[in-house]
């Protein structure tokens, strides 16, 4: 029943990659700002397969919900990268 | 006991809890005001209601609760009751001893859910006892998370259920109780249908409940609720349903926005 629903039913396979992501929107800053300054460095931690990996270090927000990854976990990851990435730019310019 | 001589609690409450609600940097300054305005009331009426503690249905936005175990419904069962958003942090009392008493009239009478003694509550508690507190509601709260994002949950007529077993429960151990269920109207938070609530689903069902056929919200199906991007309103269905079989709404706030149906609601 859940493959055409807007929150479909978290796949077992991609308890991993869920997992990644709940971790980063659950990290306190110093974690969250160790994952900004080298993503694939933070990603190899996690047990992933190559398009996992990438989802992630490229920030494709659209790419996790396709792939299954619950919205709500997608979107509070795709605010705290925005986020992050909006204050580094504030800084540069300070 | 309702009108219909029936249990019921003293009082129900439905309500939005966008953290939008709170932060005040994306909606309309008066569609803001006048959601901040139906709260502040809540809060009044509760207050006046001399409650010996308020049960607020919520959720959990898979923050506490991930994928490693995801209950279906949890009572809170410690003390205080903390709620955050953004680092702010709303605290109000608890009663484990009533709660304690909620959750063991549930296991004896066919619901079996889990219970918690120490939890950070999400926005979905946070944002509503924010602003009922700003409004004079000074009460003991017994927070339920119902889990309404991650499927499968829990069709929304066990979530009615609940709510009488909760009347029934009231009435049983002589104590007056309120309910708020929040969460709603219509949003997909995350999807690409984000900037499309299904706001004419809203009106429908706001008549709906104006006319007291809460009966027909019950009645959806799990894919229905997530088609019109209600799957929140299962916590409106606890709180409804602990107010009486087919309580009406008594005073509607409703303010569409281009992300969410916002409503207040008392029951």
């Amino acid at each position: 029943m859940s493959n055409d629903l807007y929150y479909p039913r978290p796949r077992h396979e991609d308890y991993e990659l869920a997992r990644l992501v709940h971790d980063l929107q659950e990290a306190d800053d110093d974690g969250f700002a160790e994952f900004m300054a080298d993503p694939q460095a933070f990603v190899a931690r996690y047990d992933l397969d190559d398009q996992a990996q990438k989802l992630v270090t490229s920030f494709d927000y659209d790419g996790l919900v396709k792939r299954g990854i619950h919205p709500m976990l997608s979107v509070q990851y795709m605010r705290r990268v925005e986020w992050n990435l909006k204050m580094a730019v504030k800084k540069e310019t300070v | 006991m309702s009108d219909a001589g029936e249990p019921a609690v003293e009082i129900a409450f439905v309500g939005s809890h966008a953290p939008q609600i709170f932060l005040e940097r994306q909606d309309p300054p008066e569609v803001l005001a006048a959601i901040h305005q139906a709260y502040a009331r809540m809060g009044q009426r509760i207050q006046e209601s001399n409650l010996d503690a308020l049960v607020v249905i919520a959720l959990d936005h898979i923050h506490n609760h991930f994928y490693n175990l995801v209950p279906t419904m949890t009572v809170f069962t410690g003390g205080p009751v903390v709620a955050a958003l953004n680092q702010k942090t709303v605290e109000v009392p608890a009663r484990p001893d009533l709660a304690n008493g909620l959750l063991d009239h549930l296991l004896a009478h066919d619901f079996d859910p889990a219970w918690s003694q120490k939890t950070v509550l999400d926005h979905s508690f946070m944002v509503p006892l924010h602003f009922g507190i700003k409004g004079g509601m000074d009460v003991p709260v017994i927070p339920i998370i119902l889990n309404t994002y991650v499927p499968p949950q829990p069709e929304i007529t066990r979530c009615f259920k609940l709510g009488r077993e909760i009347a029934r429960w009231a009435q049983n151990a002589g104590v007056r109780i309120g309910t708020l269920g929040t969460g709603g109207m219509s949003h997909y938070p995350g999807t690409h249908r984000y900037h499309n609530p299904d706001i004419a689903a809203d009106h429908e069902v706001v008549s709906w409940l104006r006319n007291g056929e809460v009966d027909k919200l019950v009645a959806m199906s799990a894919k229905e609720l997530d088609e019109k991007g209600m799957t929140e309103l299962r916590n409106w269905a606890v709180a409804i349903g602990a107010r009486g079989t087919a309580p009406k709404a008594r005073h509607v706030t409703y303010e569409p926005t281009d992300h969410c149906g916002y409503a207040v609601i008392e029951f």
